[in-house]
């Protein structure tokens, strides 16, 4: 007769069996899923800068790539990735991130050599609505920071995501329709980002 | 009296295979595991990857389950059938991470939502309890080798369909052919999963009459 106790003991059994074998599985795949997110990230660093990698290069190359194209410098508060070699040389990618509606945004505003001009940007992360907010991370709209300056007609830091169609002044972009609150978050972290590297480059 | 599982009489392993693989298939006929049919089959490489990822998680479950069923009380066998599902799923996705990077970002949560795949734990629960391990996977094997046909067609006709290309090699080029963007989008899916259980069920009907006449 199977009593309780047998019941008891052999859904222990089967906790204990199932759980040594996933803590053994993660021990032994841990390491390399670490690596494998490591050169995720990176794939974005080399792309805002512009440096030619292979897209289906495996977590060693990209991270050899990396080492030979781009100099981190992380004297100031914020670390930023200057290009060395293989691409935009001079070139800054900064980090950004910050709240985004409805969870954290982060990505990479590359400036040009002049620490004022866009190059290139990335929102690779984000949890904002798909089709809509979600759209940041699109080629289309982030085709529009291309060449967008970083100051506005006064010289003042900043620049502004506006109502579709509406960008005039030097560092305005057109935001996306439907996604008024994620285009104001999303600006308001780059603000932020710009500020602090303007904090801590003067000296 | 023991509240051990009831044995059923043995079946043949060919019926199994037969039942698994088009009699009783689990997604036209059964209407089984139908979200991730839906879900990865914009592409013929996701569809494969997790065809395959069911398939083997789906005949080592069986089998396990098949070889606990004598041991299991009766009333907590949906919650050992969970357990071993689960276990036997994120291994796989761990090593999906590890060793297909790219891929797993692709499928992205469905891996994971294999655990709650009709199809695993209905054949756990409806065969692999009451049938020898040998069967039980043969079982497994043949409603997972099912499911990722199924996904592979409509993988597919979508990418075909959608893209014009299959796989990185372009068959139709898009000189003369548009590509179909409701095929890979949702309702496109749900249009290839409907016109396929329409055929199959066509190509069944038609079976059993001549075999009637």
């Amino acid at each position: 007769m199977k009593s309780r106790v047998y019941t008891l003991l052999f859904m222990a059994a089967v906790g204990l069996a199932c759980g040594t074998a996933l803590a053994v599985t993660l021990s032994l795949t841990r390491g390399r899923i670490a690596t494998n997110e490591k050169a995720d990230g990176l794939r974005h660093v080399l792309r805002v800068l512009g440096i030619r990698f292979d897209p289906a290069a495996g977590p060693e190359k990209l991270l050899s790539v990396f080492r030979a194209c781009v100099e981190v410098d992380d004297s100031g508060g914020a670390v930023l990735y200057r290009c060395r070699k293989g691409g935009a040389v001079g070139a800054v990618a900064l980090p950004v991130q910050g709240p985004g509606l409805w969870g954290e945004i982060r990505g990479l505003v590359a400036l040009e050599p002049d620490m004022r001009t866009i190059r290139a940007v990335s929102f690779y992360q984000h949890e904002e609505t798909p089709g809509l907010g979600g759209d940041i991370s699109t080629a289309w709209f982030q085709q529009r920071f291309e060449g967008r300056s970083t100051l506005d007609s006064r010289g003042r830091r900043g620049i502004r995501i506006v109502r579709v169609p509406g960008a005039r002044g030097p560092n305005e972009i057109d935001g996306i329709t439907g996604a008024t609150m994620t285009c104001r978050k999303l600006e308001t972290l780059i603000n932020e980002a710009l500020a602090r590297l303007d904090r801590e480059a003067t000296p | 009296m023991s509240d051990a599982t009831p044995q059923l009489p043995k079946q043949g392993a060919r019926a199994t295979l037969v039942d698994g693989l088009w009699r009783n298939h689990p997604v036209s006929v059964q209407i089984l595991g139908i979200c991730s049919a839906l879900a990865v089959t914009n592409r013929l490489e996701s569809a494969l990857v997790m065809g395959g990822a069911l398939c083997l998680v789906t005949t080592c479950s069986c089998t396990m389950v098949s070889l606990l069923r004598r041991y299991v009380p009766r009333r907590v066998r949906l919650i050992v059938e969970v357990a071993v599902i689960s276990t036997f799923v994120i291994i796989f996705d761990q090593f999906l991470k590890a060793q297909y990077y790219g891929m797993s970002k692709q499928l992205g949560p469905y891996v994971g939502l294999i655990i709650t795949n009709c199809i695993v734990m209905g054949r756990a629960e409806a065969f692999a309890l009451n049938h020898p391990p040998g069967l039980a996977a043969l079982d497994g094997l043949a409603n997972g080798a099912g499911y990722a046909l199924v996904l592979a067609v409509i993988g597919l006709a979508r990418e075909l369909l959608g893209t014009g290309a299959v796989m990185g090699v372009t068959l139709l080029s898009a000189d003369w052919y548009t590509p179909n963007r409701l095929c890979v989008l949702g309702p496109g899916a749900f249009l290839a999963i409907g016109f396929l259980i329409a055929l199959v069920n066509a190509l069944r009907r038609r079976g059993a009459g001549e075999g009637e006449a």
